[in-house]
């Protein structure tokens, strides 16, 4: 029911804006039989693109943030190593780094991954750690009193207390790689759904309108994944 | 059986929090210790439960050196300790999980303990469900099926209003006289100290101050101990200030 109510708010203010700039804003309908005529012939493989993009970054940001996370939050001497060097690299501004990516790289589809991976990993490392280190002491005690091995460490303790801030980081995470996905893909060789939307944008305004759509679809169905996920496994919160 | 010899314990080399300590805990002897804040009974208690291990002397556990946590000893929390993303039943199966108990020996436990607690309505809920008396009594049925020999309790009910509180005495004496338990129970609250102790310690400055004898009054309740209870309520008091 929320998501039937939020849609249709989008909807009407779509519709609002499509009116009020009648030549430049074609109306959802328009949208969604262009997306139906064309997404077989022409936004297939630059989907495909995006997607493989962005499930690559976010995958290798989650298994290695969640990993550098724990060991901070769990070792001193982890956390003061590794602290300075994360609070040093994170600020600095992700759009200057493509550049040096672009440098680095010559597979174009690793460049693009590697930088949704930077955007997407430290918060997940600072998120996981700051989620272990609120783990009351006492909960640690009782683990330590029944001799849990490291494997029950990890799945009774460690992975259930950091679930709920990593998928809150995750939903944060999702939009900042969607826009970085875009930007990306406008670069070097073009591929992906931000070259179709960027090479649209002088020919083809409907077709410009339809790869935004499907840029919106993707972060939704990944928005709505992410809840039933934590609705499965986060049922305690 | 817990023997506490010669004891010793500071968080720093040269500030000593616990001086010397002698006591014996005989089995089933359930004892409370009682002092002002700072004097050192958390942190007697912390060592009693093996989550503190470099301290000077010895603390004997049936005839054993106590040199690490034993899955035995059951601690009770302020704050529970309770594993949040578990259900009841998974905060309990957690530790006979661990020892390999298999799933209907683990049922069977958790459902008797459950009831003996009066909270086999439970089962199912996470604790975000649960008062803060049904989180402690869960904290005890934790430490109840794990078959543990000695009860630690840190303030259980300091966090407690004064009706759950009164109900949650009354559950934990009910489990001193069903379960064969060494306890040792940490309070501030005095009326508390007197009521679930056969023994009372009272703690002053990192030394054992005194160890009075509370067991004829201990679970009786006509009128005549009642009037006891407050007089001797009255004299812990005294001897406090």
């Amino acid at each position: 029911m929320k998501h039937v109510l939020g849609i249709s708010i989008v909807l009407i203010m779509w519709i609002l804006f499509a009116y009020l700039f009648q030549n430049t804003i074609p109306l959802p309908n328009e949208v969604f039989l262009n997306f139906v005529k064309i997404f077989g012939k022409q936004l297939f493989t630059p989907t495909l693109q995006s997607i493989s993009l962005l499930f690559s970054g976010l995958f290798f940001s989650i298994i290695i943030g969640v990993h550098l996370g724990i060991y901070m939050g769990l070792s001193k001497r982890g956390n003061k190593l590794l602290d300075s060097v994360i609070y040093s690299i994170y600020p600095i501004p992700k759009s200057a780094l493509l550049q040096v990516l672009i440098i680095i790289f010559t597979s174009m589809f690793w460049m693009k991954s590697t930088l949704i991976f930077i955007i997407v990993v430290f918060p997940v490392i600072i998120t996981v750690k700051d989620a272990i280190r609120v783990i009351p002491k006492e909960v640690f005690y009782h683990a330590k009193s029944l001799s849990l091995n490291k494997k029950q460490m990890y799945k009774d303790l460690i992975i259930p207390a950091i679930l709920p801030n990593l998928f809150t980081t995750l939903r944060i995470s999702i939009g900042n790689s969607i826009a970085v996905l875009y930007l990306s893909e406008t670069r070097g060789i073009g591929s992906g759904l931000g070259y179709f939307i960027d090479s649209s944008v002088v020919s083809n305004n409907l077709n410009m309108f339809t790869g935004i759509f499907v840029l919106s679809l993707i972060g939704y169905i990944l928005f709505i994944l992410i809840d039933l996920i934590e609705y499965k496994f986060c049922k305690w919160v | 059986m817990i023997e506490i010899k010669n004891l010793s314990f500071g968080y720093k080399s040269n500030e000593l929090l616990l001086k010397n300590l002698n006591l014996i805990i005989s089995k089933e002897q359930k004892i409370s210790i009682i002092g002002r804040s700072g004097c050192g009974k958390t942190t007697l208690l912390m060592l009693l439960a093996g989550i503190i291990s470099d301290y000077e002397g010895r603390i004997i556990i049936n005839n054993e050196n106590l040199t690490e946590m034993r899955s035995e000893t059951g601690v009770v929390f302020q704050n529970g300790g309770l594993f949040p993303w578990k259900t009841v039943y998974g905060n309990l199966a957690l530790g006979l999980k661990a020892k390999k108990v298999d799933r209907i020996e683990i049922d069977r436990k958790i459902s008797r303990v459950l009831k003996d607690l009066g909270i086999d309505n439970l089962k199912n809920k996470y604790l975000k469900e649960l008062s803060g008396g049904q989180k402690q009594r869960v904290a005890i049925a934790r430490t109840l099926v794990l078959d543990s020999d000695i009860l630690l309790l840190d303030e259980p009910s300091a966090s407690l209003d004064a009706f759950t509180k009164d109900n949650f005495q009354n559950i934990l004496l009910k489990i001193y006289n069903k379960y064969q338990l060494c306890s040792v129970l940490v309070t501030h609250d005095i009326e508390e100290a007197v009521l679930l102790g056969q023994n009372i310690v009272v703690m002053k400055d990192g030394k054992l101050e005194k160890i009075i004898d509370n067991e004829e009054l201990f679970g009786k309740k006509d009128i005549k101990n009642q009037i006891s209870f407050y007089e001797r309520c009255i004299n812990l008091r005294k001897t406090l200030e």
